[in-house]
This record gives structure tokens, C-alpha cells and sequence, in this order.
């Protein structure tokens, strides 16, 4: 275990127990103190330039992630698919966003082919390095390279960031919630109004 | 009379037609015995996939499992994927002890067999074979059954 392991770990920890406690607090001075969430200026599937102005007037369910994942990632895709059908006419007012945190492989095209397994609802996210960088951070999202050569793997966290319709941190849902559940909460956040 | 032979030859398709996708099936090889190789339907043009299988040993002796092979992908390892907080991490498992008279689960968040590289898609209902070679018993070609994006536990 060196330093940096310990101090990276230290940081996630941290940033969990700070995105945990503002939403059990649910407290906008909190929330706001946190700043979780941020603008940003990425790339969507069709290599056009998105920002979170995109997202406004619209709950955003961020999930960051990479298709070169086997489990949790199209797991939670496959989730925000079932959850779009069961909303029903409040499916409109919901945006999930897959946002890649690893933009070496994940080009737009390799989003675009791979997001077309699940709900086209779902917006997908690449950039720059260093956009993705700031946008993770800005989110609390820890990310990091795991292995070497063609097949390396990347350690991310698996928190869904919720975002209000006026892109302010409105909650954070578990990344394995089940579908049903996720409707429960999703539809307890837009009847509040956060 | 009639109606109960239509009631149980339907049935008998329901059950049959079922059962050549997702039946538990298993192998042996020595004092081993390997239950239900599965896999997950993956989204297009996914590069990576997991193979989960249970491994028992019956003898009286521990075995390690050395490694995995597969023509599907470019490169296949024994990985651990493990969560703290919500952090998910991945990392190759390194050779496997299965006790004596001990069972090994690959299961969905913990221990599988990671293909990388996939060359092939996998949709439900498909096979495809998985080589697990063991200190002991030698070698072995699983006959791994996909099952749905979103299985869990392979059975339903």
C-alpha cells in the first residue's frame, strides 16, 4: 500500500460520505456547499458538442462508466433501459446520461454502437482527457486505470448522480438499485420537486 | 382425455424448450465438478465478457485452478471484481485454490472468468466453450450457456 493508494482511497472515501450526507440532509445550503455536479463541455455519439445546458428543464441521471466494462456498466444501462419503461409519461421528464471515463477506447462511435443495445433515450458522453477529468471531478467521481497493454480495465465508482431541471444535485441512487426501486425514488424526487 | 395430452404435451415443450437454454447443467473431470457455465447477451460491439461457473471439489485432495482459454477472445483471465464503497475495482485473481471437498462460486461482483477482446458477439441462447486447466485434474472445456444482459445467477 503506498501513499498515493491510501490518499486516492482517503478522497473517494470522503467524496461518498460528503455526496451521502447532503442527501440525507437534503438540504440545498449543503448541497450547494458540496457543489456536486458542474458544467462541462463533452462530446455526444455523433461527435457534436454537448453541455449541461442540454440537460436542463430535465432530471439527469449521471452514470459514468466504459464499455469495455462486462458487469456493472451494462448493468446499469440495462437498468436505466427497464426504469425509462416503467416511468411511463414521467420517462419524459428523466435523462440518463452514460458519461465514458475512459476516452482512449470510448470514441463516439464505440459509444454510439454500444448504446444502441439499450433504451435510445440514454445520452452517451465521451471527450478529452482532461474533460473528462474535470467532469468526473466536479461530480465526485472517482476513476482510475487499472492494468497495462490493450485490455487494461478502469476502477470506477458506480453512483448515479441525480441532477434537478435546473442542473443542480438533487440525490445520489446506488449504482446496483433494481429497476423498480429506482422508479420508487426517481418518482419520489420529481413529486418533491428538489 | 384428449385435452390432458394437449395440456401435457405442452408442457413437456414449455419445460423442453426452456430447458435447452438456461437447465443447470454440469461437469466432471476427476474429483471435480464444474456446475453451469453462463455468460450474459452483451450490448453491441462489447469487447469484454464474463464466464461464471461454480467449482466443486469432491476429493479428498485441495486443486488450484491455473488459467483459462478461449477461442472467443484475445485474452482470458480468472479476474476479482470487488466493491469498496462504491468503488468497483477489477484486478486478475492470480491462481486459484478449490479446497478439499470445497466449493469455488465465479459469480456476478466477485470471482469470474474475464474475456477480453471479445471476437464474437454473444446473444441468449448461444455457447461457446471456455478451457479451465487445473494443477490436478487436468484440463477441461466448458460448454458456457448465455443467458440474459441482466441474469444474476444464471438460473431462473
Amino acid at each position: 500500500m503506498n501513499r498515493r493508494a491510501l490518499l486516492v482511497t482517503a478522497v473517494a472515501v470522503a467524496a461518498a460520505a460528503g455526496i451521502g450526507a447532503s442527501y440525507v440532509l437534503n438540504n440545498k445550503q449543503v448541497t450547494q456547499t458540496l457543489s456536486v455536479g458542474g458544467p462541462f463541455k463533452l462530446i455526444g455519439t455523433d461527435g457534436q458538442e454537448v453541455t449541461e445546458s442540454a440537460l436542463k428543464g430535465k432530471y439527469s441521471l449521471f452514470f459514468f462508466g466504459f464499455t469495455f466494462c462486462p458487469d456493472a456498466c451494462p448493468t446499469a444501462l440495462n437498468t436505466f433501459s427497464l426504469v425509462l419503461g416503467k416511468l411511463g409519461p414521467d420517462a419524459d421528464k428523466v435523462q440518463p446520461v452514460f458519461v465514458s471515463i475512459d476516452p482512449a477506447r470510448d470514441t463516439p462511435a464505440v459509444l454510439k454502437e454500444y448504446l444502441s443495445s439499450f433504451d435510445p433515450r440514454i445520452m452517451g458522453l465521451t471527450g478529452t482527457p482532461e474533460a473528462i477529468a474535470e467532469t468526473a471531478k466536479s461530480f465526485r467521481v472517482y476513476y482510475a486505470k487499472q492494468g497495462e497493454g490493450e485490455f487494461y480495465l478502469m476502477d470506477h465508482s458506480t453512483a448515479i448522480i441525480v441532477m434537478n431541471p435546473d442542473y443542480e444535485y438533487a440525490g445520489v441512487l446506488a449504482g446496483n438499485m433494481q429497476p423498480d426501486e429506482m422508479v420508487v425514488r426517481l418518482k419520489e424526487i420529481i413529486a418533491q420537486g428538489v | 382425455m384428449t385435452r390432458l395430452a394437449t395440456f401435457l404435451l405442452a408442457c413437456l415443450l414449455a419445460f423442453g424448450g426452456l430447458g435447452s437454454v438456461a437447465a443447470a447443467h454440469e461437469q466432471k473431470l476427476g474429483d471435480l465438478v464444474l456446475h453451469h457455465a453462463w455468460s450474459r447477451a452483451n450490448p453491441a460491439g462489447a469487447k469484454s465478457g464474463a464466464v461464471f461457473v461454480t467449482i466443486e471439489n469432491t476429493g479428498d485432495t485441495p486443486d488450484q485452478l491455473l488459467g483459462a482459454s478461449s477461442d472467443v477472445a484475445a485474452m482470458t483471465e480468472v479476474h476479482q471484481m470487488s466493491m469498496e464503497n462504491d468503488v468497483m475495482t477489477m484486478k486478475p485473481a492470480g491462481i486459484l485454490d478449490i479446497p478439499a471437498h470445497g466449493t469455488v462460486e465465479l459469480k456476478p461482483h466477485g470471482l469470474h472468468i474475464m474475456l477480453m477482446g471479445l471476437k464474437q458477439r454473444f446473444a441468449e441462447g448461444d455457447t461457446f466453450a471456455v478451457t479451465l486447466t487445473f494443477a490436478k485434474a487436468g484440463s477441461v472445456t466448458l460448454q458456457v450457456v448465455v443467458d440474459k444482459v441482466d441474469a444474476m445467477s444464471g438460473d431462473h
